[in-house]
């Protein structure tokens, strides 16, 4: 949909991507006074001074994000024309980021360059500036390509054109069947077609996953801790609290049955779950007993099955209800072990801690770094880092699915080359290409989002 | 002046007799011009209606109130409904026609109906006065007076008839070509240029083999092209399928240089999509066999078409060549293939109306505008019939829309993107084909032809009849619940066991259904298509309503793009050329992006907010 006639509020993060001093939100349009004040703690905003600043904190449904300093701008004289509200949180990504999917409950992600529209629009924009806009957008146009490529890693780039290029030769081969029938050119082979879908399928898949994995740099690797409290487990929890910076103050654990701990480890967020089944109880036995430690276990990237022995009876226990490559295996204590007895647990395939020695947790560190860095996703290779690129891979991946129910059922080839035109378009929409009025406009869009 | 009429149509052929018709049927007093008489409404080339796309054309046609989907119907001689093993989207009405009855039924109505007079005569010029037009003069020297020119002029102006090395005049085999009436365009600055086409032999069915061809029936219940007319459409002959071979194909590469086209003797750029068989031979040299079909041409002659192979080789070659192939050995060909070269107006010259944009009151209907086949010249003659109706009326023009019609997609093609060879339709040019189907063609367009008074009113009430049966019995589908089949598990809605693929309207009866008995197949496959692809309707509506927010977005006509800085160089002078209507318009015009686009929109916003 075209974004220009559109007056609803809108917000996003206005500086890059990364870690820096601080990060600021913008939100424009009429609620966005209203809204923000509904996630502060402090003066009511709306009784504010138009172009004051004032210190509070920020929360989610009473739980506190961050502490930021709010500026208040009202209509007209704002950047945009419209009310504008600015959040100033401290310098970390995951912290804005969470700020920005709370005020998402009711606001809408503006579009690249939306804020800088809408001031044009509202005459916000003086005549030199809007020139300098004239010549940014003709340069745009001429190197459209270029601008993808810088935009987008390359790699994604060509992925995502590859997958393009794939779903036109299957349309092709379908319109072909259509439109062309008196020719008898086709004879469209069902098997091979349906195979066809099928990897094309999966290759989304593929995709995708790239871009949950780029959402763990974001949202943060989930990780559970599972095991008795006599094991270390909760030394092992305040031990990577302590060696790393805690960024979120701990949410009171009375009324939970799990602690919930978020740190940045060389740039990257963890978040630790303290899961309470076993805290509770006491009762190994029991240790999957408690509905809600069984969520957030099954939602962990990674589960942390901590014991001082080779405790088979309760890992395979635990390895019934969550699949084995999720499940690291962890001896702590290992200052108390004798070297066969460590050796033994090693080539078990156990990671060795203990929270008395400086270096004890070293081991568990490089590994969770190499999880993070090598083994499930390359920085490098182009992953769908943004909301909206996996939000478009996903919807295609939607458009797909139905298009191969659709090829399956018989249900018509118009209607499978229907859903695989959506399907091309919502992969458009991340590369760029201008096939369809709807796709987003780009005119601004090597504008940094929110600028 | 001596002869006033408000419209005049130039030519008539498929475009221009339904312009004729459907303005003299809104009650314009209209004069149609024709070179012979007898060649009304003449099948110049296949003598078939239909096919993916073109069906679903003259469906619109018919729903309008035209006349190309009654005259098939009453002269069709098979039926088939192609495409029946895909979705009902694309099923697509295919005819074979008495080529000789098509043209006398059309003529017939041309000859009863009121308020049109026929003339044979060849047009030379267009009366201009003040850039608007106010007649037409012939060869005699006569001169015709009126508000409305529809020039239909088909291959005519400057046709050019090649066999082998041979070429002379002619605007089709048999009939004068227009020799004058391009260069008079041209004088007002129109710009023109020249496509080629051509056609194959037909060769006498006495002399086939039938025994080495694949027989090709019409279906069984064959179903037409019009509705509610109670026309029921007969199958009365046969098609047959043979092939080319490498024999064949070895006679047409040894002869090519004889060959009009491979001879360099035309320069006019012909269809992709139907190539010669020289072009088949020449670009497609891997395959070592083509489709060829036997057509006969009516009930009442031994002549045949020979659909596939179309070209300009020699006579003897034509006859070397087709005895090469099965079942043709002994075949004798009754008239020669040929290839035509004639001109056409750059369709970026024109409105969506058809009218043009340089002279106020003419229009350009048909191959003039550089489209080939009957159904596309039919629908653009209707188009400009009516919109010349409106126009005399003061009333406001009626803007087909690619979402309202494969007409709307067709006008919308040409006058926006324009066509590097003669312009086909296919259903694949339209970007909300689920929604125009041949099936619904009465309900999307039926209600604008009542409106415009060409839709009878026993026509009309059987439509609405129609229309009330079949919501009333959705209705019932989707509230009465089915208790009775023991493979439910629980009751369910009759609407939802319609949703599983194995399962018809009819089907539904053994869940306890009741069918009221007076439905007839068309009213069950509405209401089966209906629910049964409810959610891919309800998708593509979503599309549709996407699309007409950008085509209610109106650009005003006396912009001046060129003051648009923030749009391309390029973008700009392409919007200043065509001109478009809208917004939504201008978005399709090839070499303007999304990003002139938004500078567009902005535009248009930011003077809208200095006005207001």
């Amino acid at each position: 949909m075209n974004s220009f006639l559109k007056t609803d509020t809108i917000v996003a993060i206005s500086t890059p991507q990364g870690t820096g001093g601080i990060h600021i939100l913008r939100i424009s349009g009429k609620d966005s006074i209203k809204t923000v004040n509904e996630y502060f703690e402090g003066k009511n905003l709306l009784t504010l001074k138009s172009h004051s600043l004032t210190f509070g904190k920020f929360h989610n449904k009473g739980v506190i994000i961050d502490e930021v300093l709010i500026s208040v701008f009202k209509a007209p004289k704002t950047f945009t024309g419209e009310d504008v509200v600015e959040i100033s949180c401290h310098g970390n990504y995951f912290i804005a980021t969470q700020i920005l999917e709370t005020l998402l409950q009711d606001l809408r992600l503006a579009e690249p360059g939306e804020f800088t529209k809408r001031a044009f629009i509202n005459n916000r924009i003086d005549l030199t500036k809007a020139e300098a806009i004239g010549d940014l957008l003709e340069a745009q146009t001429k190197s459209a390509h270029q601008l993808a490529i810088n935009q987008l890693e390359g790699k994604l780039y060509d992925k995502i054109n590859s997958l393009i290029k794939f779903i036109t030769e299957l349309r092709m081969l379908l319109e072909l069947e259509i439109d062309f029938v008196e020719q008898g050119l086709g004879a469209l082979n069902h098997d091979l077609f349906l195979t066809k879908l099928q990897n094309l399928k999966s290759k989304i898949i593929t995709l995708i996953n790239s871009g949950n994995e780029g959402l763990i740099i974001k949202d943060g690797l989930k990780i559970a801790l599972v095991g008795a409290p006599n094991v270390g487990k909760s030394s092992i929890f305040n031990k990577f609290l302590k060696s790393e910076r805690a960024i979120v103050t701990p949410i009171p654990g009375t009324t939970r049955d799990y602690l919930e701990e978020s740190i940045a480890m060389n740039g990257f967020l963890l978040k630790i779950f303290d899961t309470a089944g076993i805290r509770k109880t006491d009762d190994q036995i029991e240790i999957l007993g408690i509905e809600r430690s069984l969520q957030i276990i099954k939602k962990s990237h990674l589960v942390f099955f901590i014991s001082d022995f080779d405790d088979e009876a309760n890992y395979e226990k635990l390895s019934k209800i969550i699949p084995k490559e999720k499940i690291w295996k962890i001896a702590n204590k290992s200052d108390k072990m004798d070297f066969e007895m460590r050796q033994n647990l090693k080539d078990k395939n156990f990671i060795l801690t203990n929270t008395v020695d400086e270096d004890g947790m070293d081991d568990l560190k490089k590994e969770v770094l190499n999880y993070i860095k090598n083994d499930n996703y390359d920085l490098e290779s182009g992953i769908l880092t943004n909301l909206r690129q996996i939000e478009a891979v996903r919807k295609s991946l939607e458009s797909l699915n139905k298009a191969i129910d659709s090829f399956k059922n018989n249900l018509g080839y118009e209607f499978t080359a229907f859903d695989l035109k959506e399907a091309s378009e919502y992969l458009e929409e991340i590369v760029g290409k201008i096939t369809n009025e709807d796709i987003l406009t780009n005119i601004f869009s090597n504008f940094c989002v929110g600028k | 002046m001596k002869y006033k009429y408000d419209v005049i149509v130039v030519g008539a052929g498929h475009a221009g007799v339904e312009a004729a018709l459907i303005s003299a049927r809104m009650g314009a007093n209209t004069l149609l011009f024709v070179i012979k008489y007898e060649s009304i409404g003449r099948m110049s080339c296949n003598p078939s209606i239909g096919g993916p796309a073109k069906g679903h054309i003259a469906r619109e046609i018919d729903a309008l109130g035209g006349e190309m989907g009654r005259v098939t119907d009453l002269t069709g001689i098979q039926f088939r409904m192609l495409n029946k093993k895909k979705g009902p989207a694309v099923w697509a009405p295919r005819s074979q026609n008495d080529r000789l009855q098509y043209s006398v039924e059309m003529r017939k109505s041309c000859e009863q109906q009121d308020n049109l007079d026929v003339i044979e005569s060849i047009i030379d010029e267009v009366i201009v006065d003040n850039e608007e037009v106010v007649g037409v003069k012939s060869n005699l020297g006569e001169m015709y007076f009126s508000k409305k020119v529809i020039i239909a002029s088909g291959t005519f102006m400057k046709g050019t008839i090649h066999i082998g090395s041979t070429h002379y005049d002619g605007g089709r085999s048999g009939e004068p070509a227009s020799l004058k009436l391009s260069d008079n365009l041209l004088k007002f600055g129109f710009n023109i240029a020249r496509f080629k086409t051509g056609t194959p032999p037909r060769i006498d069915l006495r002399t086939v083999d039938f025994s080495q061809l694949e027989v090709q029936p019409g279906d069984p219940n064959p179903t037409g092209f019009s509705f509610y007319r109670d026309i029921k459409p007969k199958n009365l002959v046969d098609c047959y399928l043979t092939h080319t071979n490498p024999e064949t194909h070895k006679i047409i590469q040894n002869n090519l240089n004889l060959s009009s086209l491979y001879g360099g003797y035309i320069s006019g750029v012909g269809p992709r999509y139907c190539p010669s068989i020289e072009d088949k031979i020449v670009k497609f040299n891997t395959k070592n066999s083509h489709h060829v079909f036997i057509e006969p041409e009516g009930t009442h002659t031994i002549e045949a078409y020979v659909n596939g192979v179309s070209n300009s080789l020699p006579p003897q070659v034509q006859e070397k060549m087709l005895k090469t192939i099965p079942g043709l050995q002994n075949a004798k060909i009754i008239r020669y293939a040929y290839a035509i070269e004639y001109d056409y107006i750059i369709p970026d010259q024109i409105l969506p109306t058809l009218e043009t944009k340089k002279i106020k009151g003419l229009y350009f209907v048909g191959q003039i505008n550089g489209t080939s086949g009957y159904e596309e010249a039919a629908a653009q003659g209707i188009c400009a019939g009516i919109n010349a109706v409106l126009a005399l009326d003061k009333k406001d023009p009626l803007i087909f829309d690619r979402s309202n019609s494969y007409i709307g997609v067709l006008i919308d093609d040409l006058v926006t993107k324009g066509t590097n060879e003669p312009y086909r339709m296919f259903t694949s040019r339209a970007e909300y084909r689920l929604f125009l189907r041949q099936d619904n063609a009465d309900e999307r367009l039926m209600p604008i032809g009542h409106s415009l008074g060409l839709v009878s009113d026993v026509i009309w009430q059987r439509f609405k009849k129609d229309q009330e049966l079949i919501k009333k019995e959705i209705y019932k589908l989707e509230t009465t619940t089915s208790n009775k089949n023991p493979a439910l598990k629980e009751p369910t809605k009759f609407a939802n066991i319609l949703k599983r693929p194995e399962i018809s309207l009819e089907k539904l009866v053994d869940f306890g259904y009741e069918m009221p008995p007076n439905l007839s197949q068309t009213v069950k496959d509405k209401i089966s298509f209906k629910i049964k692809y409810e959610g891919y309707l309800t998708r593509q509506l979503r599309d549709i309503a996407r699309f007409e927010n950008m085509e209610q977005k109106k650009i005003p006509q006396d912009l001046d793009f060129m003051k648009i800085l923030n749009i391309s160089y390029e973008a700009r002078e392409k919007m200043n050329k065509i001109h478009p209507l809208s917004v939504g318009q201008a978005s399709r015009i090839s070499g303007v992006n999304q990003n002139d686009i938004t500078a567009l929109i902005i535009y248009l916003r930011k003077q809208n907010y200095e006005k207001s």
